[in-house]
């Protein structure tokens, strides 16, 4: 098995919320390999964004280092992390376009960056179709409903070709049905394009459609059981069938 | 709902708006100062005439007047006191003069009276009863600002030029000084009546009688008035200087409100701006509201209040700002009006001009409240819970229908009535408003055609947040803002060049009808308008370097409620009337008519007042009646009363006096100017009232007046300018500051921070880019509107050159400049933190 | 004491069709009963609690609360409804920015026609029953997503009304602090004989309900058996 894509060392980091000082993250270590589907569960509070964020170069932590591809990002120019997150590293929203914009746009707009308006949509096109939602290119987003959104939002980020993905509690707001059909879609995702995939949900039972497994709490991350260890070593709780390592 | 409970909601609501509101009400308050700041301009001109006409004239009701400053026997005023009816009568003679102090002169409207005056008169006659106005003795009464600024300040003989000669007179300074009947600076000394007829030399001899009319009998003593006056003296009321005063101040007037209310819209669009970043606020809490169960009134109650307060707030700033502008920059200067009334510089503020700003304040405000919130307001809740659809789409062909009717509204009030040309400019306006969606829409969808074939990702960017319905209210009040300003600063700024070019143009045709002036010294005698004793003429044609002599004569003559100007070139002279300032007929006939005599060039607008064409003979009230025939139409010549020409001899025929007004010196071929205006002097000696003049130093003179007299367009211009340039980057400014979260989700994207720069400097430059070509364009016709109104309706002189300089110019610089201070928020939003777009 | 019957709202759509927003429901809550509205975004649970609060006209059918017409009140009696026998606890958690939670609590007793002393004096002992006795002079950005839910719920009981209607009231908690909003507000109503109806996707709240429907393509499936089942994930 090569080097992790995205390996977190031994993280910490706190924030100051009027006199007491709060610590987010506590000595928290992961990797996620390429074709990797890990979920963080935590609650409100726990820190599960603050990590996506240092997973993304959005922050520094106050100690441990971020390595990407090897590479730790506290030596990254702005540009160079700019770099990162254009071309390696995506991000599922669900804050949406923030303008009016139909769908194809939105998961367009990123792509015009480096491709021609031709060929940013025919990417988007197939980003939309990817995850079933090409009936929805030409809505807005005021228009969908939170099912269809959380599918666009997902269209939008794997639009690039990341190769880490980040999802910060895709199944908000959803139904028990919704919730069973994008958990799927991201599973299958990782699966047939070796993206590796980090994220975080506030619910339990979301989590169990990845890989593996982590609990945020306290800050710390840990494996939500001291039970038998699995093989290889990285605190994953549960084997899911169908999990395919390329390595 | 209880005012309590409204005030509670209001309180508790500010904290988080609070920079935008104070964005708002410091829009309002630009609008509120301008507006005020232009009316207290206007009402200080008006208001001072009045103020010192009623303060003089008082209770009295009639005047019986001369037609010029050598008025009329003394003994008409037994006959006036004998008719029934007239309860009292006081005798006037009123002469033109310059008083000299040791710190300078000044020219004043010196009044001589009796103590009649003091008993009848208003606050400042009654002030100076105690001057002892029966006497012979040779004391003045000044204004204190006068004295102070000739240097007279405590009791001191002084110099008072009068005629061609110059008297010492005993001053009594501060009498009219300050205090309840201050006349502020107003130009006029008074002085017992004896005594200023042996200065004038004018013993036994009166301009005016006052008179009361005992109640009911007015009419009658009119009458009676009007046989004694016959056709050679003016029955008129004894304010009439006030409305003589007014239809000379018009033109200034009106142009200062116009523009003025143009520049006051650019503030309340800035507020408009402001007002509209908190509409997603208040939208959310109307809905609240709703849900809680309020009435719809009781949420526009709510509303009410903000907008009161903010209105408040803003007016009572607005006003400050508009007492120190008017201070500052809007002096209110007479300009040339002061020569032919006595005009002060005192600032007088009215209750009206005080209405006017704090109205146009509240009304700023309450619209910038309610109107974005206008369908939560009107429409049934339950239909606008309902709502989907985007409220833009279907309006647009509407809105270029109602734009269309404003100019074609517009181009009548052109064509058939440029009087109206304030209503075709606010039409015009209003058809600027309502064609800047579609230019917008139209822009923004041949951009997206092209993007079609090529994106690059800034320009992408920038188009979709153009696109953006969200934006749209923000957009386009930004763009407006824009196009207001270049509109207003393009047709401010041509109809003022093109009037100084005018006026320039006249000024040299009069001037250049000499190579040195000779005339009575003073400011109010800019136009050669007071004559003198003929004493010199002999001896200034032997003058070595001079080849000729000729009597001018002028003065202001009042036909009916116009002070017009009357001009009388001697016989010879070669252009009586310049080509140029010709409007209709033949210049050369009109001069070869002129010369001939019994002919008379006149201006279009006492014409067309008149009914009289070219050919047309009229009888021109002058102190003897004389009868003319119009030889050719002229500009006003500058005087926005009018003018009339006509040849120095007929002149004194119609004045019964040989007195000049000015010596036309020319001079021989070889000599110098500057050489023989010396000799003149030299021969005209030190005690002499004359002052001489190279025509150069009168052009000179003359075109720096009437820079002056325009400078308040230019102010206002400036202000336009600055004043919309803070607004769009403001605006602008604050709609890209609160769209750092949007920006940073596409940092997140991977967009660099040069990227979104660019993108919004695209979206600024092209907002503002729509908005000031379409108010150049507007702006270009606006100028044709005006133009048309000074020239057709006040009859000025307008030298029309092409605007379009001003038109590229305007939109360049304030584009550029707008865009150039966008870019700086532009440039700190696009360094936003892309990790903002995860909040923990 | 509340009665939908035969209840229809259709929009229109941008793609031709009108969506059957609700579409013929009908329902009977006696007063004092806690109704649970289950059903995924886009069922049309907003449009139905709209419909109850007269915010919206049906096309056809009827609400009756305490057998009084309500769909056919004017705009004035429809509010005053909403202000004295309606409290509406939303899913957006829009508090007034920079306001103290006592002020945003008292926004709708303002409303009331009391003055705003006694409106705060008023909304004070039920932030406390609340648990925001300590947190009351806190302005809304202060507080957590937890406590400004809990504000929303003593602004919609702050004028004692009959009938609550709550849309999405865990919407933006997560399970935890959802359960103990939901608990909070089922015994505050219980204690006061509030009739509530929510509506929720979230299946945890069906288990503080009596009864729990199911609305699906805007149609009232009883939904009795599932009652306060845990939603289960398949994986």
């Amino acid at each position: 098995m090569g080097a992790a894509l995205l390996s977190l060392q031994e993280v910490s980091k706190s924030y100051w919320r009027g006199p007491s000082e709060v610590r987010v993250l506590c000595d928290a270590s992961l990797d996620v390999q390429a074709g990797e589907f890990i979920g963080v569960w935590g609650r409100r509070g726990a820190g599960k964004t603050t990590l996506l964020r240092i997973a993304a170069g959005l922050e520094t932590p106050d100690r441990g280092t971020v390595r990407f591809d090897g590479a730790d990002l506290a030596t990254l120019s702005e540009r160079g992390l700019a770099r990162l997150r254009r071309g390696e590293i995506g991000w599922v929203r669900r804050s949406g376009p923030r303008s009016d914009l139909t769908m194809l746009d939105y998961v367009a707009l990123p792509l015009l960056i480096e491709h021609g308006r031709r060929e940013a949509n025919g990417r988007a096109d197939a980003a939309l179709r990817r995850v079933g939602m090409v009936q929805c290119a030409g809505q807005r987003w005021e228009s969908l409903s939170d099912g269809e959104r959380a599918l666009v939002a997902v269209a939008h980020g794997i639009a690039r070709e990341p190769r880490l993905l980040l999802i910060d509690d895709p199944t908000a707001n959803l139904g028990v049905r919704e919730r069973e059909e994008i958990l799927l879609l991201l599973r299958s995702l990782v699966e047939e394009t070796g993206l590796a995939m980090l994220m975080t949900v506030p619910d339990m039972p979301a989590a169990l459609g990845s890989h593996q497994l982590r609990a945020l709490s306290g800050g710390r991350l840990i494996s939500p059981s001291s039970g038998p260890v699995a093989p290889d070593g990285d605190g994953n709780v549960i084997e899911f069938p169908g999990r395919q390592r390329s390595a | 709902m209880r005012l309590s409970s409204i005030a509670r909601l209001y309180r508790v609501r500010i904290r988080a708006r609070l920079t935008q509101e104070l964005f708002a009400v410091l829009g309002i308050a630009i609008g509120v100062s301008l507006l005020f700041s232009s009316q207290v301009a206007n009402t200080s001109l008006n208001g001072s005439v009045e103020r010192l006409t009623n303060g003089i004239v008082g209770r009295m009701s009639l005047q019986l007047d001369a037609r010029d400053s050598h008025g009329f026997e003394e003994r008409l005023l037994e006959e006036v006191q004998r008719l029934p009816g007239v309860q009292a009568a006081v005798p006037v003679l009123e002469q033109d003069a310059n008083v000299v102090g040791p710190k300078g002169q000044e020219s004043v409207d010196l009044v001589g009276t009796d103590p009649r005056l003091a008993r009848l008169g208003g606050g400042i006659a009654r002030h100076v009863s105690e001057v002892g106005l029966g006497s012979r003795a040779r004391v003045f009464t000044l204004p204190t600002e006068i004295a102070e600024r000739i240097g007279a300040t405590s009791i001191r003989s002084i110099t008072i030029q009068l005629g061609s000669g110059s008297k010492h007179a005993l001053l009594v300074p501060g009498l009219l000084g300050r205090g309840g009947a201050s006349l502020g600076d107003s130009p006029i000394a008074l002085a017992p009546l004896r005594a200023v007829q042996t200065l004038a030399g004018l013993q036994g001899r009166l301009t005016s009688i006052y008179l009361r009319a005992a109640p009911n009998r007015s009419s009658l003593v009119r009458a009676e008035l009007e046989r004694i006056a016959g056709d050679r003296l003016n029955v008129r009321p004894a304010n009439f200087a006030t409305t003589l005063f007014r239809r000379a101040a018009g033109p200034v007037d009106q142009s200062t409100s116009l523009f003025s209310a143009l520049s006051a819209l650019v503030g309340f669009l800035f507020a408009f701006n402001a007002l509209l970043l908190t509409v997603p606020q208040r939208r959310s809490l109307i809905e609240d509201l709703h849900l809680d169960g309020y009435t719809r009134r009781m949420i526009v109650e709510v509303l009410l209040l903000d907008a009161f307060v903010l209105g408040v707030i803003a007016s009572a700033l607005g006003l400050a700002l508009g007492e120190l502008l008017s201070q500052v920059l809007f002096s209110s200067d007479p300009g040339y009006l002061s020569f032919a009334f006595p005009v002060g510089e005192q600032r007088i503020v009215t209750a009206w001009s005080v209405l006017v700003a704090v109205g146009g304040g509240m009304l700023a405000a309450t619209v910038g409240v309610l109107a974005p919130l206008r369908a939560e307001i009107v429409e049934r809740p339950s239909r606008w819970h309902a709502r989907s659809s985007p409220v833009w789409r279907g309006r647009t062909p509407w809105m270029l229908a109602a734009a269309l009717v404003c100019l074609l509204a517009t181009t009548l009030i052109l064509v058939l009535s440029p009087r109206s040309a304030i209503v075709g400019v606010l039409t015009l306006t209003l058809a600027l408003l309502l064609c800047l969606p579609a230019a917008i829409e139209l822009v923004v969808g041949a951009s997206g055609r092209l993007h079609r074939l090529q994106a690059g990702a800034a320009s992408y960017l920038a188009l979709i947040e153009l696109r953006s319905r969200a934006n749209r209210s923000r957009s386009l009040a930004i763009a407006a803002t824009g196009a207001i300003a270049v509109f207003g600063t393009v047709s401010i700024e041509s109809a003022r060049s093109n009037l100084q070019r005018g006026l320039d143009a006249s000024a040299h045709g009069i001037d250049s009808g000499a190579d040195v002036w000779a005339t009575l010294a003073g400011k109010s005698n800019s136009f050669a308008t007071s004559s003198f004793i003929d004493s010199s003429a002999e001896a200034l044609r032997r003058v070595p370097g001079v080849r000729a002599v000729q009597l001018y004569r002028g003065s202001f003559l009042d036909w009916l409620d116009r002070r017009v100007w009357v001009l009388a070139p001697p016989r010879g002279a070669e252009h009586p009337v310049a080509a140029s300032q010709i409007v209709s007929g033949n210049p050369l006939q009109a001069a070869a008519r002129l010369r001939a005599g019994g002919w008379a060039v006149i201006s279009k607008a006492i014409a067309s007042e008149r009914g009289l064409r070219i050919g047309d003979a009229f009888t021109l009230p002058s102190p003897r009646p004389t009868t003319l025939r119009v030889a050719a139409l002229s500009t006003n010549l500058g005087w926005s009363p009018g003018a009339i020409v006509l040849n120095a001899d007929d002149y004194a025929r119609g004045w019964s006096s040989t007195d000049p007004s000015a010596y036309l010196i020319q001079l021989t071929p070889s000599a110098s100017a500057t050489v023989v205006s010396r000799r003149i002097r030299a021969t005209l000696g030190p005690r002499t009232a004359l002052q001489v003049e190279t025509r150069g130093a009168r052009e000179r003179m003359h075109f720096a007046q009437a820079a002056q007299g325009l400078s308040r367009l230019t102010q206002i211009r400036s202000l336009v300018l600055i004043a919309a340039i803070l607004a769009m980057a403001a605006a602008m400014g604050a709609m890209i500051w609160q769209r750092r979260a949007r920006l940073a989700d596409m940092k997140v994207d991977g967009f660099s921070r040069v990227v979104l720069w660019r993108a919004l400097l695209w979206e600024t430059a092209a907002l503002l880019g729509v908005g000031c070509a379409l108010g150049a364009v507007f702006g270009l016709y606006g100028q044709l509107l005006l133009g048309r109104a000074l020239a057709v309706v006040n009859g000025f002189p307008v030298i029309e050159a092409t605007p379009l300089p001003v038109a590229l110019g305007s939109f360049a610089l304030i584009t550029a400049v707008a865009v150039a201070i966008v870019a700086v928020p532009g440039y700190l939003a696009a360094r936003v933190r892309p990790s903002i777009s995860f909040p923990e | 004491m509340l009665e939908l019957r035969e209840l229809v709202k259709h929009f229109p759509a941008a793609s031709g069709s009108p969506v059957r927003a609700v579409d013929g429901v009908s329902l009977s809550v006696a007063a004092g009963e806690f109704v649970a509205l289950y059903g995924p975004s886009g069922s049309g649970k907003s449009t139905l609690l709209m419909l109850i609060a007269a915010l919206l006209e049906p096309d056809a059918g009827s609400v009756l609360v305490d057998g009084r017409e309500i769909s056919a009140l004017s705009d004035r009696d429809a509010a005053n409804y909403r202000l004295h026998e309606l409290g509406f606890v939303r899913q957006s958690l829009n508090l007034i920015p920079g306001a103290s939670a006592l002020d945003n609590a008292a926004l709708k007793l303002l409303g009331a026609d009391l003055g705003s002393r006694e409106a705060r004096r008023r909304i004070a002992p039920l932030l406390e029953h609340l648990g925001l006795a300590d947190r009351m002079s806190h302005r809304a950005e202060q507080l957590s997503m937890g406590e400004r839910q809990r504000v929303m719920i003593a602004r919609a009981l702050s004028t004692e009304p009959k009938l609550l209607l709550a849309d999405e009231p865990t919407g933006s908690l997560d399970t935890e602090r959802g359960a103990q909003v939901l608990s909070l507000l089922a015994e505050t109503c219980r204690e006061r004989k509030v009739t509530v109806v929510l509506v929720t996707h979230d299946q945890l709240a069906a288990a503080f309900a009596d009864r729990v429907f199911s609305l699906r393509d805007g149609q009232l499936i009883d939904a009795e058996p599932d009652k306060g089942r845990a939603p289960v994930n398949a994986g």
